[in-house]
């Protein structure tokens, strides 16, 4: 009996990343525009933006940080930015809108976590390549595979409370039609304060509280300074910490957010 | 003829509004999420300018009063045509379009306003007061020459359907046209910025295939006296030829449906 | 554990949904905005049944009677209101997970599978959520293919399906894991004669076959009589009828179609056979016949009055359809 559902723990959710990896790739040319916007765009305008201040504008430092220093960490920030990315908490909305979630609910696995995994499969490919590129990166640039490997812990810690978050968040489609605002103006404020436009180090001291009062800056800013060894292991460590401890935070207001909401899905239409 | 568009496009307006009213607490969500999107492009601008002075020519000023009309574009934008121009892809790969096809109305004026989002006119006003704000400082006259802020913030529109639309109709060769309207958001960040942010190459492009220096950047130069003449001439060129370019996409992506779907 | 033979109790279950009442104009939309009015429905006002294990449920109604509310509070989705429901013994709104293992919810207006991938990639991802051993699960997928003619199209996307296709791999999709509880919302919805007929044949032997028991919604008659031996007549949020569809019609009603050789009124009918005129119909294409619901016992007095009066051309007698009673029942 043990031994089955030890099986099975591992195999539903496999099977769930097996299924999204395919869905992805379902369309070749839907998947390679989906792949160049999500991975290519956004590192491109930095890399642009960086060059303007430097190159045409004549600075010498940006917020206390050299050229190639904004170049190493947009290299190296590239590595994480894509395993923070995931964003099937809109899949949840989507379910709960149109009252697909119905099915969801009856399956012997939840549908926050079902979500998760599958979500997960679909954004596999383009993670992987943006981890390939990164390291590729990251060795010419000599980071420490220690270093990499502490900095992955921290960013995948961050993936779970980034989705925690928007799953908690998505309960308000519950109440609402359009929920999805909320998830957009989210993942607005996360790209700005997970350090995946700007290094935050250049963000003014008198306002750096606001980034360090939220679980943001564990995604990308906090995982780009390990790999680039600007953090020591106990920085790391004391991170690591707070991220646990969001972490739990979110799972508790995920599990209230749902219990008290899902007595109002009414699962529309038949 | 004109009046029953105006007919249908008022009725359109009540609905939504109703609509509005019958989701409050969603409705006022909303514009504070609006609101909260206009906070993190200031933060985003006051982080780079607490570093540096001006970029090119664009200092703190000129690129807040360039924010503004930004804003006010993107906002009438979202008011009248996101929502609709979001669920048009759908349209397309589900065959809804069918419906749209048969009525006696224009399908793409029925596709495009069916959706009307009230909550973005909180960030409409907030644009134009923050033109009004910075203008000034930037350079800008002010008087009379608010008439030429309405003209642009309409190109600044005019741009985003013309722009949405081609993304849209890339669901006719498509199976997911979801995708091209992701990319298209991507690409955005393109607009947000004032062009001198921008190598020459970045900027000549979005003066010419992508042109989102229509909603921003060339407004901005010409409400403070910077635009070059020639640039005036390349507005009616590359919008001319986008135009163009969606009628001849909508009438061969229609062919293509009408011969795919059973 | 007591053993369980009742399959699904429930005891006075009510449901009831708050929506805003918008009043016309301006000032109903302003109103919203300051002071919303809340309708209350009752979809549901106290519904008691029990359903034994193996049975075959027929739960008919209108739209809007309350179906699907009922069988939505009964696979778990929502809650009653106040009353209590279990199924295989469990409370559905709890959704334990040993309950979502044995139930299976198709809607014929709701897809489960994915939409961009075959049926065969969706099966296998059941296969894993329901924890079905491999070698019983592609035997599984092999026979129940093969008994909806599907076997062929395992590895064609679901999109590219036919609705009658679709619906197919649907309810083996739903059925996969063997539930012992299946709730069946409309599944023959626009499927053509055919596809409607081989999938009835294959319900009914699946439930014969593996003892699952069914609840059955259909607007369809021909799904409610020929697969349900009981059914569940709601009519406005109230539980109407409950038992054989046979004995759904007075039992001692009859129809008799009568053929004239002229056009009579229908109220002279009705006048010379002391019956009242909503017992009396006349057939759309031909005004000369007559259709009579009438008692059993009476038949030969009003055949014998009839052919005194009129000269008849023709007669025919038939058991009323059971579209026939529900349709009396709706408009009673």
């Amino acid at each position: 009996m043990n031994s089955i559902s030890n099986s099975w723990f591992f195999e539903w959710r496999l099977a769930a990343i097996k299924n999204g990896m395919k869905d992805a790739l379902a369309y070749r040319w839907d998947f390679l525009i989906d792949f160049f916007g999500q991975a290519i765009v956004p590192v491109g305008i930095q890399l642009i933006l960086w060059n303007s201040i430097f190159k045409q504008n004549g600075n010498a430092t940006f917020g206390g940080m050299s050229h190639s220093d904004l170049l190493a960490y947009t290299w190296t920030s590239l590595l994480f930015s894509q395993i923070r990315g995931g964003n099937y908490d809109f899949s949840l909305i989507e379910m709960i809108r149109t009252g697909s979630l119905s099915q969801s609910l009856l399956r012997p696995v939840g549908p926050v976590e079902f979500v998760f995994w599958r979500g997960l499969g679909d954004k596999l490919f383009t993670a992987t390549f943006c981890f390939l590129l990164g390291t590729i990166a990251s060795f010419f640039a000599g980071h420490s595979i220690m270093n990499l490997i502490m900095a992955m812990m921290l960013a995948i810690l961050g993936n779970i409370i980034h989705y925690l978050f928007g799953a908690a968040l998505a309960a308000v489609a519950f109440y609402w039609e359009n929920a999805f605002a909320i998830l957009m103006v989210k993942n607005m404020v996360v790209s700005l304060l997970s350090g995946e436009l700007i290094p935050l180090s250049v963000v003014p001291e008198k306002y750096s509280m606001i980034w360090q009062s939220t679980p943001f800056y564990l995604y990308v800013y906090g995982p780009t300074q390990v790999a680039l060894g600007n953090w020591s292991h106990a920085t790391w460590l004391h991170h690591m910490m707070i991220g646990f401890v969001w972490c739990f935070a979110f799972a508790v207001a995920l599990k209230i957010t749902w219990k008290i909401s899902i007595h109002r899905y009414q699962g529309i239409g038949g | 003829m004109l009046s029953i568009y105006w007919d249908i496009f008022k009725t359109t307006l009540k609905n939504n509004f109703v609509k509005e009213f019958l989701y409050r607490s969603n409705t006022f969500a909303m514009t504070f999420a609006d609101l909260i999107w206009v906070a993190v492009e200031f933060a985003f601008f006051e982080v780079i300018y607490s570093n540096v002075g001006a970029i090119n020519g664009w200092g703190r000023n000129e690129t807040f009063f360039f924010l503004g009309i930004f804003i006010s574009s993107d906002a009438l934008f979202t008011t009248l045509f996101q929502r609709s121009f979001w669920e048009f892809p759908f349209l397309i790969n589900k065959g809804d379009l069918d419906v749209l096809l048969t009525k006696p109305i224009n399908a793409v004026f029925l596709a495009t306003t069916k959706d009307i989002n009230f909550t973005q006119i909180v960030n409409l006003m907030l644009g134009i007061w923050i033109i009004h704000h910075y203008g000034e400082a930037a350079g800008f006259a002010g008087g009379f020459a608010w008439f030429g802020v309405v003209f642009w913030v309409i190109i600044g529109l005019l741009t985003q359907f013309l722009m949405r639309f081609i993304s849209v109709v890339c669901a006719f060769w498509l199976e997911r046209g979801m995708t091209v309207s992701m990319l298209y958001y991507q690409l955005y960040s393109l607009a947000n910025k004032p062009s001198g942010l921008y190598p020459i190459s970045i900027r000549y492009l979005i003066k010419t295939a992508l042109p989102f220096a229509f909603m921003g950047s060339i407004p901005a130069q010409s409400l403070m006296g910077k635009l070059p003449l020639s640039d005036y001439f390349l507005v009616v060129g590359v919008l001319g030829i986008y135009a163009w370019c969606c009628v001849l996409f909508w009438k061969k992506g229609l062919k293509r449906y009408q011969s795919a779907s059973s | 554990m007591k053993t369980q033979t009742h399959s699904i109790q429930v005891q006075n279950v009510k449901r009831s949904f708050k929506s805003v009442k918008k009043e016309e104009g301006w000032r109903g939309t302003i109103k919203l905005l300051t002071n919303p009015e809340y309708i209350v429905h009752e979809a549901l006002k106290g519904v008691s049944f029990t359903i034994e294990s193996g049975e075959f449920v027929g739960l008919i109604g209108a739209n809007g009677a309350g179906k699907t509310t009922l069988l939505k509070i009964l696979s778990g989705l929502i809650p009653p209101t106040s009353g209590e429901a279990t199924v295989l013994g469990f409370t559905p709104f709890e959704r334990k997970l040993a309950y979502r293992k044995q139930i299976s919810l198709v809607m014929g207006q709701k897809a489960q599978l994915w939409w961009d991938l075959p049926a065969l990639e969706a099966f296998d991802l059941l296969r894993a959520l329901y924890q079905i051993p491999r070698d019983v699960y592609k035997q599984r997928v092999d026979e129940l293919t093969e008994l909806l003619d599907v076997t062929k199209l395992l590895n064609t996307q679901i999109r590219r399906l036919s609705l009658g296709e679709r619906m197919k791999m649907e309810v083996i999709g739903a059925i996969l894991h063997l539930p012992k509880v299946i709730f069946l919302d409309e599944p023959t919805i626009g499927l053509d004669v055919l596809a409607a007929q081989k999938l009835r044949g294959f319900l009914k032997t699946h439930n014969q076959k593996e003892g699952a028991t069914i609840i059955l919604t259909s607007h369809n008659m021909d799904d409610i009589s020929e697969l349900c031996k009981r059914i569940l007549l709601i009519k406005e949020g109230e539980l109407i009828y409950d038992g054989e569809a046979k004995k759904l019609g007075k039992h001692d009603e009859c129809q008799m179609s009568v053929k004239l050789m002229s056009e009579v009124a229908i109220s002279e009918l009705a006048q010379v056979l002391a019956i009242n005129e909503s017992q009396i119909q006349k057939d759309e294409e031909d005004p000369t016949t007559y259709l009579f619901t009438i008692s059993r016992p009476k038949l030969t007095e009003y055949f014998q009055i009839l052919m005194q009066k009129y000269q008849v051309a023709d007669i025919g007698i038939h058991e009323a359809s059971l579209e026939r009673i529900i349709q009396q029942i709706y408009q009673n």
